[in-house]
């Protein structure tokens, strides 16, 4: 079983990237929730999906507090946004690439520091892992596959119960054609990048 | 395959992860709804999204209409002429749809109806979190409670079957966290929609005069006696989902979901009621699984109606269990969404066990983080003509006048640095609001609202202005789709729920047959002309209307791409930028980067190319860099 909170910004495509990894864990034979807030989604607030899979029946549709097996972040301000589900079994794997709010463009507030970021999440989680997923989406060969990007990086980490022949059936079913290549490129950019930072043992902390 | 087609292509014994509301539309397939109205509101939109994508296929006529009142109305007519129909809208929809909803009680119907409401704990995107429970309560109208995706498909073809054998609508009462969560569906065999219906007449049936209304309430009761009947008896509905001892929970919906797995958590040999069918409500099997209990504990997002409930049936039973929850001791709270924590601290309190996780810590923890990540409210999208419209309101009359707002994407602009919207209620609230604001004041009110809603339910508002003499200056910000809930077509845009063409209804045809003497329409983008024509509006006498017409980006965007044109960037151009912070304080585009030095540059991935922003610039800074239009 597996709990995974799913965060970005909106606009970067958190809901796909919940709907893939769900339909894969469903195609093991796994019961599955995927708990989702549209609405305000495309309009640039943050985004927070509730991935739950297990085997017998998943009941409650949300995370519980302190509890969330992986945390996958699109970005890092919004991972300390959701600091309230990870705890000392979350593995944390986040993208580092900011985007910033107007808010801070005007002046009235502050984007913080990204060491205080690393230092926050590699203090509250089991494992923290920073990778760089823009640069590699854009590799990929667009920076909207950042998603999937995330998605092959929390394959290679092992805990997802679904295995990469099941999430990438499920990208095949749900990602438009036109953009498959792309994402499963992004995808394979994002496993590769996550097992050479499991073998250096290399994390933030 | 396109999602949309997928649920009604998909076969049944085939298993797909679905959300809540697209559950329901493959349960209004599978149906045979020959009817299905809306008035899109979140959480509810996504259910008529998916049947209006594949209507022309399924043999569903299906319409976008004018309010939640208007798409119950048609529901209505359809079931009493022996079509099934189905109604969704959100929460705040029924009570728009309140008038004929009380009465179609009364009258019923021929073929099945069912009404889908979709109710948002913690006001996710909502002006409040009201219960329709008690609409059902308030009808005596039978109400399901999913408690999730694979239970909303089959309630509702429960609802379905209820509905027609008490010839009576039934409520699917939904939740946002059923609404919009994907579990696994199953499907199952499709019924085809009748070619046509009949209507056979029946004048003291259909025909509420006093006479016929007194009569007909009775009828109303009788049913409610049968519909309890069957909430007593129908096992697939309400059923003991565990056995225990010394404490019974009694829980519906989404709350059981919480209960479930804070008693796995916790490890607690605890008894389970579940109720799908909460009204009417099952009096008998309540005071007979409390009657095995020491303790009852009601488990329930907002308001306590089954704990009221539970309290009324064990005094019909003269029995003296306690029944906790909301009420006294408060042990959960009556505001906002449940959690699995929210009801284990609850079990924790009752029970007098300790907390299985350190709960103070982490609330802690989260603190910090809350405090370290920076707002980010929802804002308008780059390129969005509502900020150019609301930059030219603010150009116009500064922060003088009171502008009323309304439900839609720019409600967004009361954020920095537009700040536009003094008060927001409901939808159309705004003219009638601008109206006692004006007349409380003696000076000019500004009402903002979008072209849907300018149509759902501000016209009768906009006549009082014309025949009270309500100063007020109406702007209509028409982006020519309901862009909040997803780009669904409304009467401004002459496309039919279907996708057929329609008639397309002119929001200025409309101001000036309500008698609007003064009568505008600008394009937000050509910020000159649209200053010149809004001081001219604000400076008449009397009521004025302002169009601002212009597409929602993110539709024009797309439009763009598949079409294959490439719409214009925009630059700054650094040597002629004088760092004065004009354009990011009194426009705001999010697309706006200031650099260390003060000076501006445009983000290219984000800038969808309106230009406004040159419009904006005192120093002439800003130039195009690309693309064309």
């Amino acid at each position: 079983m597996v709990d995974v909170i799913i965060c970005g910004v909106g606009g970067q495509g958190v809901l796909l990237l919940a709907e893939v990894l769900g339909t894969a864990a469903m195609r093991e034979g796994l019961d599955v929730r995927v708990s989702e807030i549209h609405g305000m989604a495309q309009r640039g607030g943050p985004v927070v999906c509730h991935l739950r899979a297990r085997e017998g029946t998943v009941y409650a549709p949300t995370v519980m507090d302190g509890t969330a097996d992986v945390l996958l972040a699109l970005e890092p301000a919004e991972a300390v946004r959701a600091l309230r589900f990870v705890g000392p079994k979350t593995l944390a794997l986040v993208s580092e690439r900011t985007i910033r709010p107007v808010m801070v463009s005007l002046g009235l507030a502050e984007y913080p520091d990204m060491e205080e970021v690393k230092a926050a999440l590699t203090s509250t989680a089991r494992k923290a892992y920073f990778i760089d997923a823009l640069k590699l989406a854009e590799e990929a060969g667009s920076p909207l596959a950042q998603n999937m990007v995330m998605a092959g990086a929390l394959v290679a980490t092992g805990v997802f119960p679904a295995g990469r022949e099941a999430v990438l059936e499920a990208m095949k079913e749900l990602v438009p054609t036109r953009y498959l290549e792309v994402n499963l490129r992004a995808f394979e950019l994002g496993e590769k990048a996550l097992r050479a930072l499991l073998e250096q043992g290399e994390s933030s902390g | 395959m396109p999602r949309p087609e997928v649920i009604l292509r998909g076969k049944p014994g085939e298993k797909y992860l679905l959300l809540g509301n697209e559950a329901v539309a493959r349960g209004i397939i599978e149906a045979g709804v020959g009817v299905m109205t809306t008035y899109p509101g979140t959480p509810s939109s996504e259910i008529a999204d998916t049947v209006s994508a594949v209507a022309m296929e399924a043999g569903i006529y299906m319409e976008y209409s004018t309010n939640e009142k208007v798409a119950l109305e048609v529901a209505a007519g359809a079931a009493v002429s022996e079509v099934r129909s189905a109604v969704c809208m959100k929460h705040v929809g029924l009570n728009v749809a309140s008038d004929p909803f009380m009465t179609l009680a009364y009258v019923g119907v021929r073929a099945g109806m069912v009404i889908i409401t979709a109710d948002d704990p913690n006001c996710w995107s909502s002006q409040n979190e009201q219960d329709n429970r008690y609409y059902a309560m308030l009808s005596g109208l039978p109400c399901l409670e999913p408690s999730t995706p694979q239970e909303a498909k089959d309630m509702f073809l429960k609802a379905m079957e209820l509905s027609e054998r008490l010839e009576v609508p039934c409520i699917l009462r939904l939740v946002t966290r059923v609404s919009h969560t994907r579990g696994p569906v199953l499907f199952g065999p499709r019924e085809e929609p009748p070619a046509k219906g009949r209507f056979k007449r029946d004048v003291a049936r259909f025909v509420m005069v006093p006479a016929y209304a007194r009569v007909r309430h009775k009828v109303l009761l009788e049913k409610m006696r049968a519909a309890r009947e069957i909430a007593e008896s129908d096992r697939s509905l309400n059923y003991v989902a565990r056995g225990g001892a010394r404490l019974g929970i009694i829980t519906s919906g989404v709350s059981f979901n919480y209960v479930m797995e804070a008693l796995d958590i916790l490890g607690l040999d605890v008894g389970v009621l579940k109720l799908g069918m909460v009204y009417p409500f099952p009096r008998k099997l309540v005071a007979e699984f409390a009657s095995q209990y020491d303790d009852i504990l009601a488990v329930e997002e907002l308001e306590p109606y089954l704990e009221l409930n539970v309290k009324a049936a064990l005094q019909e039973a003269g029995l003296k269990v306690p029944v906790h929850g909301k009420m006294g001791a408060e042990l959960l709270p009556r505001y906002g969404e449940l959690s699995t924590r929210l009801v284990v601290e609850a079990l924790c309190r009752l029970t007098g066990r300790k907390a299985p996780l350190d709960f103070s810590s982490i609330d802690e923890k989260a603190k910090k983080g809350l405090e370290m990540a920076p707002p980010r409210p929802p804002i308008l999208c780059p390129g969005c003509p509502h900020r150019a419209s609301m930059y030219v309101i603010r150009r116009v009359v500064g922060h003088k006048l009171v502008c009323t707002t309304d439900i839609g994407c720019y409600a967004l602009g009361i954020h920095p640095p537009l700040e536009i919207g003094d008060f927001l209620i409901c939808m159309g609230a705004s003219v009638g609001g601008a109206c006692g604001i004006s007349r409380a004041l003696g000076e000019r009110v500004i009402a903002i609202l979008g072209d849907s809603t300018f149509f759902h339910a501000s016209i009768p508002a906009l006549i009082d202005a014309v025949y009270n003499k309500h100063p007020i200056t109406v702007v209509v910000l028409d982006n020519l789709t309901t862009a909040m809930t997803g780009g669904q077509p409304h009467p401004g845009t002459g496309v039919m729920g279907t996708g057929e063409p329609g008639v397309r209804v002119l929001i200025e045809e409309v101001a000036r047959g309500c008698g609007v003497q003064h009568v505008y329409v600008v394009d937000p983008y050509n910020v000159k002309e649209a200053v010149k024509a809004f001081k001219e509006a604000v400076s008449v006498e009397g009521p004025s209307v302002v169009v601002f017409r212009q597409a929602c980006r993110l539709m024009a965007v797309r439009e763009a791409r598949r079409k294959g044109i490439e719409l214009p960037k925009y630059q700054v151009d650094q040597e002629a930028c004088t760092g004065c912070g004009v354009c990011v304080k009194a426009f705001g585009c999010p697309a706006f980067l200031v650099g260390p030095d003060g000076k501006v540059s445009i983000d290219k991935e984000l800038c969808t190319g309106c230009g406004v922003c040159v419009q904006v610039c005192p120093y002439n800074a800003i130039r195009q860099v690309g693309g064309g239009e």
